[in-house]
């Protein structure tokens, strides 16, 4: 629900229930669950940047389905994009995403640690793709769960602009225990159960629940096999200038 | 548990619903039919078992276009991953069809997902509009099949009554120009 007043108290609330360390899962009793999907979180608070990272490509791949035949856990990406002074749904932004597929591995032809010996993911563009923001503020992306690699914990990669323009680049991370479950149940997963990053150690982002927060998807998995995960963006202008 | 790579709704003729859960509304008298018939097929095999997250919900009723149709979310029925309750209900559709999904509750805070026939998430909806918690999902089919609707509560322990409609405007111009 897009209630300004609405989302701005909840926004508050939610700040300060993150700066006291206020824990929501447990709060709600799902300990092993992740936040209740509630698209309002964070709503009109700035997104901040997180680092590019070396496994950008510059594909420029307008397309909402992005999985180029991997497999994995079939996942609906939903962004909303507002403005974070009034807001308001941004119409036309767009939002360029790039993941690693099921197996960690990052496509096309740039540096070899994001894809490492893997000479066919090098040909490929898999799970990259630009879409912009409808008159609503939304971006939808079909695509696959990302699957792990070494030192990072599971994340998906976004650039905003408008008119062209870069607003911010970020990064986006789902809950742990989605993480986990997928990773030792779902069959594209499970010959690599064992993830070495959590989001509370990861390098990038990693330290506290608080830091993390900002930064989570809402999910929700249904049957173990239909992922939708949604992110509100907000955003202003210019480009932004706080960091994760 | 271990999770298929995709899912396989059960025929939604497996499993009868009890008459105190035929609660349907239609449009009209043939789309009345068709609605109690799918909520006759409704089933029920998540009832009964405690919630698990990832667990297989079978559970599916079947929905037909200009129809609409009322059920009940309980904290028994099937559960997602973030602990919210859902209902599966399927239509046949094919290429081209466009079909608005519309969930209405004044129980609770609606959400809704619709699947492909291979169980691909391509559509969803928190609220219709600012400050309307129903669902709404419109969408033109990419393909023929099986689509399923996740009739979902926003988060967990939302429950109680709520409707679920079905408009596939196109299908029937298409049977008129016959």
């Amino acid at each position: 629900m897009i209630n300004r007043r609405d989302l701005m108290v909840r926004g508050l609330a939610s700040a300060a229930l993150v700066g006291f360390g206020f824990d929501r899962g447990k709060a709600w009793g799902q300990v092993l669950s992740p936040a209740p999907l509630d698209i309002t979180k964070n709503v009109c608070t700035l997104t901040c940047a997180a680092t590019l990272g070396p496994c950008y490509y510059a594909a420029n791949l307008v397309r909402r389905d992005i999985t180029e035949g991997e497999v994995g856990l079939p996942t609906l990406l939903s962004f909303l994009i507002v403005d974070a002074d009034t807001c308001q749904p941004i119409e036309n932004a767009s939002i360029d995403i790039w993941h690693t597929n099921a197996g960690g591995v990052y496509s096309a032809p740039i540096n070899q640690m994001c894809n490492p010996g893997n000479a066919l993911a090098r040909t490929k563009t898999f799970t990259r793709g630009i879409q912009s923001t409808d008159s609503s503020g939304w971006a939808h992306f079909n695509t696959i769960f990302p699957g792990w690699y070494s030192g990072r914990t599971t994340h998906i990669h976004a650039t905003i602009r408008r008119s062209g323009s870069e607003i911010v680049t970020t990064q986006f991370f789902f809950d742990d225990s989605l993480d986990d479950f997928v990773y030792k149940n779902h069959p594209n997963y499970s010959s690599r159960p064992n993830r070495d990053t959590t989001n509370l150690t990861d390098g990038v982002i990693g330290g506290s629940a608080s830091r993390v927060s900002p930064f989570l998807f809402t999910s929700k998995l249904i049957n173990g096999r239909s992922l939708v995960a949604l992110k509100v963006i907000a955003i202003r202008s210019s480009a932004t200038h706080c960091n994760a | 548990m271990r999770i298929a790579p995709h899912p396989v709704l059960r025929s939604a003729q497996d499993h009868l619903l009890p008459a105190s859960r035929e609660k349907a509304l239609a449009t009209s008298g043939a789309a009345k039919r068709r609605v109690r018939g799918a909520l006759v097929a409704m089933l029920l095999a998540c009832v009964s078992a405690a919630p698990s997250f990832g667990a297989d919900c079978a559970a599916v009723s079947t929905l037909s276009c200009s129809s609409t149709a009322a059920a009940s979310l309980t904290t028994s029925d099937c559960t997602a991953f973030d602990g919210s309750q859902y209902h599966l209900w399927q239509f046949s559709g094919n290429a081209g069809d466009a079909v608005t999904i519309e969930m209405h509750s004044t129980s609770f805070d609606t959400y809704l997902m619709l699947l492909d026939p291979s169980g691909v998430p391509l559509a969803e909806n928190d609220d219709i509009a600012s400050g309307v918690t129903d669902s709404r999902i419109t969408f033109t089919l990419a393909s023929g099949g099986t689509w399923t609707i996740v009739a979902n509560s926003l988060a967990a322990s939302q429950t109680g009554d709520y409707t679920i409609s079905l408009s596939c405007p196109n299908v029937f111009r298409r049977r008129a120009v016959r």
